[in-house]
């Protein structure tokens, strides 16, 4: 163990004491009438603020949620033991906020920003971003038209994601909704080590401890925890802590996107989150609605993903946006620049667990209208071994299609016109040789595109990977060899490409697409398919 | 609906009757009385039982009260058992005490401080409060002794606090060391 000098001790403390105002200050007090269920009502507090903070003699912190005529309801942030009824609770002054810092990235904390990894105190520069902030106006923002690769085939080509877009996965329970939000993580590497990060917030709401651990162990191992942070709520925390989990991610995301920097934000999952928030109304006696969830759940969510936009390029107008904390209004950079930049974006991806695919419940109805489009993972096309289990039927983009690069959206479109061909053909593929040639030509090629846009987990494909192989499957190059072998030519293929063909991926990745390009991908298609009859 | 208002309501209406026929600083006494007995607990007991009828309960309120109330808050307690508000009783008392000072101006200062405080500390106090305009109502003050504050004072007018008191200093000074950053991990 090291030897600390008693001089350096007794000097810290002077400092700290010396710091320590002594100057009785005047505070507004209240009593605990009842306390319980994570509810305490308080008597007193006259000018109590909706949202504040209040302190209990314990040291624990809650928040006041309803003021009514003889007392104020508030939800404990914390544990109750030793709160008694006849205990005093002081007013801080203070509304709900985390404080944010750049060293926050790569860490594990809880909603209120204490880091739950065990790795030390979260130092750097802190600023205070209130946990309930209003969405940017119309003025500070601009049309999503800047993709968010996710690496998965299936969504960059038919359901591509904007940044600054609101991309709901929904599904039943083990359709893989979370492995497509970490696959869409570990894919923003390649943007961490360009030195433009997506910086990655994955907010964990009502869910497992064990899952937590495992997310965090995954990417960890793919590296992508270098520009990630999990805000982690697990189903043993209070129910307040749960519902203000995703509004302490968003709080983190704004910090990100009003530096004029890119943020990518996972909810996991909203549901669990509704549930939380409705335990809170009822115990707070707020009359249940429909399926007992309280009347402003729609509200909740509408403003919780409101906050995920894109923020106008132009600086000094982005700098006037409404709403902005204190904390961030007169800051300057390390160069002595106004923090506050435009350009920035925050993406969110929420997620919904559906019970038995009933997506017309009162839930996921409220956040498929609230979003710009719907990613639909179906059980059982997950069981038919079609992974990621993506419904491209009833999936949609709303915004994303004027975000993708010219060479994936000109390959997709003719993609995306096979599959509904092919679906629509698809029961008639029982009957196999009875059906014309043009038929069997759409049912074949639809069959081998279905292979394509089979991937694995954690393998995220680059932007030129995907736009190549797409290019070879809706070009019918692959209707000579057996669909079971397209993964096997798939690999090969993509290796091919990496190692022979570098500059025509990035030629493609870039947006570029010409025939001299396809010319070269259609080459190494004939030159491989050889070996796969 | 909430309690509040019933309670409001009827403390409200019996000072108004006190003192339309003048007889408020008795009620207000026989209010006090009230909330003495009820510390019993045989008696808080018979309020809250629903199994006594209220004839009983009138017969134990005449038995109590008759001769030591007056005439107005005799009726009173009356038509409260006729209306099943009985439970109600001693938060009724304590809404019509609060009301009258409120009425009457009087502000409640509590002061607690860790040793009996002589008459003439607590007289300067008075004069410098209201010299300091925190209120110009009039003062009532509760002193108590607490010694688990060590030292100092800690005074409290309705909603504000002021703490003075070493145990306070303490916790302060305590919360700025053990604070997060001082906490090294291993």
């Amino acid at each position: 163990m090291m030897n600390i000098k008693p001089d350096e001790i007794t000097a810290i403390l002077k400092q700290q004491i010396a710091g320590t105002k002594s100057v009785a200050e005047l505070e507004e007090v209240g009593t605990v009438l009842q306390v319980g269920d994570g509810i305490a009502r308080i008597y007193g507090l006259n000018n109590v603020q909706a949202g504040e903070l209040v302190e209990f003699e314990t040291g624990t912190q809650a928040l006041v949620l309803n003021l009514e005529e003889d007392n104020i309801g508030a939800v404990l942030l914390g544990p109750g033991d030793h709160i008694e009824e006849g205990s005093t609770v002081k007013r801080t002054g203070k509304i709900a906020s985390i404080d944010v810092s750049e060293e926050m990235v790569g860490r594990v904390i809880n909603p209120l920003g204490h880091p739950l990894d065990g790795k030390g105190a979260i130092g750097g520069k802190k600023y205070e971003m209130p946990l309930e902030r209003k969405a940017p106006g119309v003025i500070y923002r601009r049309p999503v038209y800047e993709p968010l690769q996710t690496g998965i085939k299936a969504i960059d080509a038919m359901i591509p994601i904007g940044r600054g877009q609101r991309e709901l996965i929904i599904g039943d329970r083990q359709t893989g909704k979370t492995a497509i939000a970490i696959d869409t993580i570990i894919n923003q590497k390649e943007n961490y080590d360009k030195g433009d990060p997506v910086y990655c917030i994955y907010v964990a709401s009502g869910q497992k401890g064990s899952t937590v651990a495992q997310i965090q162990k995954v990417l960890e191992e793919h590296g992508a925890m270098a520009y990630t942070i999990i805000v982690s709520s697990t189903a043993a925390d209070p129910a307040p802590l749960q519902v203000y989990a995703p509004f302490a991610g968003a709080a983190i995301g704004e910090f990100f996107r009003d530096q004029g920097k890119h943020a990518l934000i996972i909810y996991d999952d909203l549901s669990k989150q509704a549930i939380a928030y409705r335990e809170v109304s009822l115990l707070l006696r707020r009359p249940p609605g429909r399926e007992a969830y309280p009347g402003d759940v729609f509200y909740l969510h509408s403003r919780l993903l409101e906050r995920a936009c894109k923020v106008i390029e132009n600086d000094d107008v982005a700098r006037n946006m409404n709403d902005l904390p204190d904390s961030l209004k007169n800051a300057k950079d390390a160069n002595g620049e106004p923090f506050v930049k435009g350009g920035g974006s925050l993406t969110a991806l929420p997620i919904i667990e559906t019970q038995a695919a009933d997506v017309s419940a009162y839930i996921p109805t409220n956040v498929i209208s609230i979003t710009d489009g719907q990613i639909f993972l179906e059980s059982n096309l997950f069981n038919a071994g079609i992974r990621p289990a993506i419904n491209i039927g009833v999936s949609v983009s709303r915004v994303g299609g004027s975000a993708q690069v010219k060479s994936m959206k000109k390959v997709a479109g003719s993609l995306k016109l096979d599959m509904a061909q092919f679906r629509e053909l698809e029961a008639f593929a029982k009957f196999g040789s009875d059906l014309d040639a043009a038929t069997m030509k759409i049912i074949s090629n639809g069959l081998r595109n279905v292979e394509i846009l089979k991937q694995g987990q954690y393998a995220p494909v680059s932007v030129g990977k995907e736009v190549a192989i797409l290019y070879v499957g809706s070009k019918g190059l692959l209707l000579d060899i057996p669909a079971d072998k397209v993964k096997a030519f798939e690999e090969m293929f993509l290796m091919t490409m990496e190692n022979s063909h570098k500059e025509t991926l990035d030629q493609l990745a870039a947006g570029k697409i010409s025939d001299e390009l396809l010319g070269v991908v259609e080459t190494v298609t004939k030159d491989l398919i050889g070996n796969f009859k | 609906m909430s309690l509040h208002k019933i309670y409001n309501r009827y403390a409200k209406s019996l000072i108004e009757i006190s003192q339309d026929r003048g007889e408020l600083e008795s009620t207000i006494e026989n209010a006090k009385l009230f909330l003495e007995v009820a510390k019993v607990r045989d008696f808080s007991n018979l309020l809250k039982n629903p199994v006594f009828k209220s004839e009983l309960k009138l017969k134990v309120f005449d038995a109590i009260f008759k001769g030591k109330v007056n005439e107005i808050f005799e009726k009173f307690l009356v038509l409260t058992v006729k209306k099943n508000r009985e439970v109600l009783l001693p938060e009724i008392m304590k809404e019509l005490l609060l009301q009258n000072k409120k009425m009457k101006k009087i502000t409640d200062i509590s002061l607690t401080t860790a040793v009996d405080l002589p008459e003439e500390f607590i007289a300067k106090l008075r004069a410098s409060l209201r010299n300091a305009s925190i209120t110009d109502d009039n003062i009532e003050i509760a002193s108590k002794t607490d010694k688990s504050i060590i030292g100092g004072f800690v005074i409290q007018v309705e909603d504000k606090l002021i703490d003075s008191s070493i145990k306070s200093k303490l916790k302060k000074i305590e919360k700025t060391i053990i604070d997060e950053k001082h906490i090294r991990v291993i």
